[in-house]
């Protein structure tokens, strides 16, 4: 039983719920999500992030906008779209249901 | 100095130089592979590309280059993240479309007997292995231009040689590390390929596709013979070994009482199981041997194949050895011939008219004749065994050998010769005269018994040999005489001896031949 590969389960199935509370907060660059990331201690590198913004763009949660840069070619802007709340208010039902699970059964380790 | 290639990452130019090109040449090629089978994936790469550019940019005008180099490609692949990182992250991550990837037809060369043909077909179509070889022999047998067949499917079908050809035979996505394995080869090949070294490759690879192509057809006919005598082996093994046991068991179980209790007085001391056993592995072991090869061979069990070939080798030898060392003892037994002669006296004064001859069979309540057929010296041997209902023991009785000559002057003679072998001619004598064999002359009846014995349980070719020596002219007349004891060279009509069933019948001695009156 690798811990390690459990651990890697759990990191990816939030990322996506990572990204929507980021963006929802502020629209952002790519380099500012990951940056952000970074600051919560979730690290991850720039080529894992790209396609889940681009799936997330394409299921509808997020919407993006050409913005100039100083530095070569344009970048995309991302916004969290209407469907994109209604998916991050469902993922933190489900995050509060299964923190609470985790709790209750902590709780009752220690009875 | 290097070389550079002049590339553009979604419409951005850069010059690149060449290693650092291959690098970043896999590396985009994997993530394509991976990503570009969604429907994103287009998208996701312009993203990709776009930002590996912007960190060209930077690079660049950091360090004062206007070429990209390993070093930059080394960052590169630590910000993105290596292909590990991406793909193996990603693989999971989504769930909006199915990854079936495309199997493609090859030979297995690991799981192969012959050429992988069954095996490689079995994959593709997903059946066990097993139904698909089993399938391919019924098939042989049933029309044999199977085998045509299945060696045209041996040439066309290519060889699952690389890793990403064997994942592609079972449809199994793209492995990182096999691909970073991939980039790494190609690397390898490409910087062989400066100008000089270009011509001298070709030949080189010509005379080895040649080579390869010579020995590959050549390692495939010998495949296929050794595929097939492995058949072969295995069915004339297992036919020998199942044929010998059951010899065996029905001579050993079956036999008639006297041929068994016959052959344990030859094999005597040495119980005539142990001979079985001895037969049976001699004879046994190379037949199981070669079933038990050929079978491994077929179902490609190759695992304890060595070590049990040379125990049963060396089995086999042990056996051989001791069998020949019995039957040297054994032949030492019969190596010298002796014999005890009796002459029955007959006086001149009573003069014998005719002589009688009477003929006592073996005492029993029960009579089996039969003959050990052909072996050679034992022809004019009969061997009579009774079974005793009370007794246990079977008794072997032998026959004595009775013949008629034309004596020389006019005396009747009567000699009794009794003949054994033994390991020297002094146990020899002992033996002929340890023969218990009956006979007397009264007035002018000359009683012989039928049979003799003897008293050891070993054999050693004991004979009794009678002859009875007639003036010309004499009569003599047998009673009840045994057709199987007299001598047919005795006799002037044999037919006609064989068809008597008298009681009592006449001879007459005359030109060395007895004729009857």
């Amino acid at each position: 039983m690798n811990i390690e590969n459990t651990q890697a389960q759990m990191r990816k199935g939030i990322l996506e719920y990572c990204i929507l509370l980021i963006i929802a907060n502020e629209d952002s660059y790519v380099q500012d999500i990951i940056h952000k990331l970074k600051t919560a201690k979730i690290l991850v590198v720039e080529g894992t992030v790209y396609p889940l913004m681009t799936r997330l763009k394409n299921g509808g949660l997020l919407s993006y906008r050409w913005e100039e840069s100083t530095q070569g070619p344009p970048r995309k802007y991302y916004t969290i779209t209407t469907e994109g709340r209604q998916t991050l208010y469902a993922l933190e039902q489900s995050w509060h249901e299964l923190t609470s699970s985790i709790e209750s059964l902590k709780r009752s380790n220690n009875q | 100095m290097n070389k550079t290639y002049n590339i553009n990452l979604n419409g951005q130019a850069f010059c690149i130089d060449e290693t650092a090109y291959l690098q970043l040449q896999n590396y985009i090629e994997a993530l394509e592979k991976h990503y570009l089978s969604e429907e994103d994936g287009k998208e996701i790469m312009a993203d990709i590309e776009s930002r590996i550019a912007e960190l060209f940019h930077e690079f660049l005008n950091q360090s004062h280059k206007e070429v990209i180099s390993q070093t930059e490609i080394a960052q590169i692949i630590q910000i993105m993240g290596t292909l590990n990182d991406i793909i193996d992250e990603d693989t999971n991550g989504n769930t909006q479309y199915t990854t079936t990837v495309k199997r493609i037809l090859y030979r297995d060369p690991e799981h192969a007997t012959l050429g992988g043909v069954a095996s490689g077909l079995a994959t593709y179509i997903d059946i066990p292995r097993s139904v698909v070889r089993l399938l391919f022999i019924l098939l042989t047998f049933a029309f044999g231009i199977t085998i045509l067949f299945y060696i045209i499917l041996w040439i066309i079908i290519p060889k699952a040689v690389t890793p990403k050809q064997k994942m592609e035979m079972k449809g199994e996505k793209i492995n990182v590390s096999n691909i970073e394995k991939n980039i790494r080869d190609t690397y390898n090949n490409v910087k062989k390929k400066s100008k000089l070294n270009k011509l001298l490759l070709q030949i080189e690879q010509t005379f080895a596709t040649i080579f390869n192509l010579i020995g590959d057809i050549i390692s495939r006919i010998g495949k296929v013979i050794l595929f097939l005598l492995s058949i072969g082996g295995l069915i004339i093994g297992i036919f020998a070994l199942s044929t010998i046991v059951w010899v065996i068991i029905t001579t050993a179980l079956d036999s008639p009482e006297h041929y068994l209790s016959f052959a344990k007085q030859i094999t005597y001391p040495i119980s005539i199981w142990i001979i079985y056993l001895l037969i049976f592995l001699l004879l046994g072991i190379p037949f199981g041997l070669l079933s038990y090869l050929s079978a491994t061979h077929l179902c490609n069990w190759h695992k304890g194949r060595g070590p049990i070939f040379i125990y049963c080798t060396i089995i086999w030898g042990l056996t051989l050895f001791i069998s020949l060392t019995i039957l040297g003892f054994q032949l030492c037994r019969f190596s010298n011939h002796s014999y005890y002669e009796n002459v029955i006296p007959v006086n001149h004064n009573d003069t014998i008219r005719m002589l009688n001859i009477k003929f006592n069979n073996f005492p029993s309540t029960q009579k089996h004749f039969s003959s050990i057929p052909y072996i050679g010296y034992l022809d004019n041997y009969l061997i009579i065994a009774d079974s005793n209902s009370l007794s246990t023991k079977t008794k072997t009785y032998f026959t004595p050998n009775i013949r008629f000559k034309q004596a020389k002057n006019s005396i009747l003679k009567i000699i009794i010769k009794q003949e054994s072998r033994g390991l020297t001619k002094t146990e020899a004598l002992n033996h002929a005269t340890n023969i218990e064999y009956q006979y007397n002359l009264k007035n002018d009846t000359l009683h012989l018994n039928n049979y003799f014995n003897i008293q050891s349980p070993q054999w050693h070719f004991e004979e009794v040999n009678i002859t009875i020596m007639l003036p010309e002219g004499y009569p003599v007349n047998l009673i009840d005489p045994p057709y199987q004891s007299i001598s047919f060279h005795s006799l002037k009509n044999q037919q006609k001896f064989l068809s008597n069933k008298n009681k009592n019948q006449h001879y007459l001695m005359k030109e060395e031949k007895l004729i009857e009156i």
